[in-house]
């Protein structure tokens, strides 16, 4: 069981008198690691241990909380609902992953929850989306397999999108993240942003497509 | 299939990793295979990265609007000044008598082992227990070869220490300079972007810590 110990930390002894540089405090808890202050908390509810946890997440939370929302205000309330759900949480973690990467899925849930829900419908500005590009391809559809159709489509993926390009397709269509947190999670520099990213994609997609149905049209499969 | 089936489908190989896997991974203790999952598979390296960039707290453009939420943060979560709970003014008072009793009593304590004023008039002056010029600290282009600071007089040794974020213990050791070169197996440790704490601790003859500097941080920048 780790001690705490009440460290005084320096004086300084002067002709005139005493002065403390500073008052004894405990210097134990800032070498606690993450897991040990929530097992202090749960073993005796001391706020303390909160305090000293929540100080060395503030920032992280707010950062990311910040990049979501896209302004401090919303970024401020988001992040005091995700420490409050930490909080509430405390007494159920068990220690079977790291304290950081817990408090991380927190934040990450319920801010894409909260995200998704503010945002509309990802909005296709001009250009088709990338349903629409295998929907007009009908006989496609009808003829492959659900596999074979997936598996299709991930090799066009591959073969055409770089990795920026997919992490923006991936947040955007899947998580379902709006086009400007999305620029704001991957640290995009880009004048257009993630939106610049999903327009090439769906250019290069639909080049796949069509390179692909010109080739099944005649009977064989491009390559 | 609606663009989020097509998008899911595309971007994953299966089998993906869990928060933990690529946090071990990032954390260099994970098997090579999931690496090489991690490799092919968007949707792993999107969250990898994503798990990175929070890891990582604020960019630097970020530093003012994260300050002030902070703040904000801190007022909400102890709303309720402390001089304002039932136990009030009293409270106040009690507190301050409390803590003067203390101070007189650890002052008392204190004073039969200080330095003596020597009969010259010199003014001895308790060492410091700061350790100062702890290196390397901040963003580094390189991972760095060696750990230096001040020399502490009357230390025999010096404890030095290497955690990771949340404070695990990466790596320790014990040097009797006030310099340390890093081992190449803790230099592979040290990923990019991977934000490193450490601190120093400087021992006397008896094994008694006698000084220690701030926790420090570094990372490899590329």
């Amino acid at each position: 069981m780790l001690e705490e110990t009440i460290t005084i930390r320096s004086l300084r002894v002067e002709r005139e008198g005493l002065t403390w540089n500073k008052y004894p405090i405990l210097s134990a808890m800032e070498s606690f690691s993450d897991e040990a202050l929530v097992e202090r908390f749960q073993a005796t509810g001391e706020q303390r241990y909160v305090n000293e946890l929540f100080g060395r997440y503030y920032a992280r939370v707010s950062a990311w909380c910040y990049r979501i929302s896209g302004n401090r205000e919303s970024a401020a309330d988001l992040a005091q609902e995700v420490f409050i759900k930490i909080y509430r949480s405390l007494y159920s973690f068990r220690g079977n992953s790291k304290f950081g990467t817990w408090v991380y899925s927190i934040a990450r849930n319920h801010c894409f929850s909260e995200a998704r829900a503010k945002a509309a419908r990802p909005i296709e500005e001009g250009g088709e989306s990338l349903a629409s590009l295998a929907a007009t391809q009908s006989d496609v559809q009808d003829s492959l397999e659900r596999d074979s159709a997936e598996k299709l489509m991930q090799e066009f993926v591959h073969r055409a999108l770089n990795p920026v390009e997919k992490q923006v397709v991936l947040l955007h269509y899947v998580d379902e993240l709006p086009l400007d947190t999305v620029t704001r999670l991957l640290e995009l520099k880009n004048q257009s942003g993630a939106k610049a990213f999903i327009v090439s994609a769906r250019r290069k997609l639909k080049a796949e497509f069509e390179k692909w149905n010109a080739c099944a049209s005649q009977g064989g499969e491009s390559r | 299939m609606n663009e989020r089936e097509i998008a899911a489908a595309a971007l994953s190989e299966g089998n993906c990793l869990s928060l933990d896997d690529l946090q071990a991974l990032a954390d260099g203790r994970t098997a090579e295979l999931a690496a090489k999952h991690v490799a092919s598979c968007t949707r792993c390296q999107t969250e990898s990265a994503l798990l990175a960039s929070f890891q990582n707290g604020p960019t630097q453009s970020e530093q003012q609007d994260v300050k002030w939420i902070e703040t904000r943060l801190r007022k909400r979560w102890g709303a309720r000044p402390w001089f304002r709970r039932p136990w009030g003014f009293a409270g106040l008072v009690l507190t301050c008598a409390a803590s003067l009793v203390l101070a007189v009593g650890l002052l008392r304590q204190r004073s039969a082992d200080a330095i003596p004023i020597r009969d010259s008039g010199e003014i001895d002056v308790l060492r410091s227990d700061a350790i100062q010029n702890p290196l390397p600290a901040g963003d580094l282009p390189q991972k760095p070869r060696e750990l230096t600071w001040s020399p502490v007089p009357g230390a025999l040794d010096y404890e030095v220490t290497l955690m990771q974020v949340d404070r695990t213990i990466l790596w320790s050791t014990t040097v009797n300079q006030s310099s340390l070169t890093l081992p190449e197996a803790v230099r592979t440790r040290l990923l990019p972007y991977k934000l490193i704490r450490w601190r120093v601790t400087a021992r006397d003859a008896r094994g008694k810590p006698i000084a220690s500097s701030a926790i420090q941080n570094f990372r490899f920048v590329p």
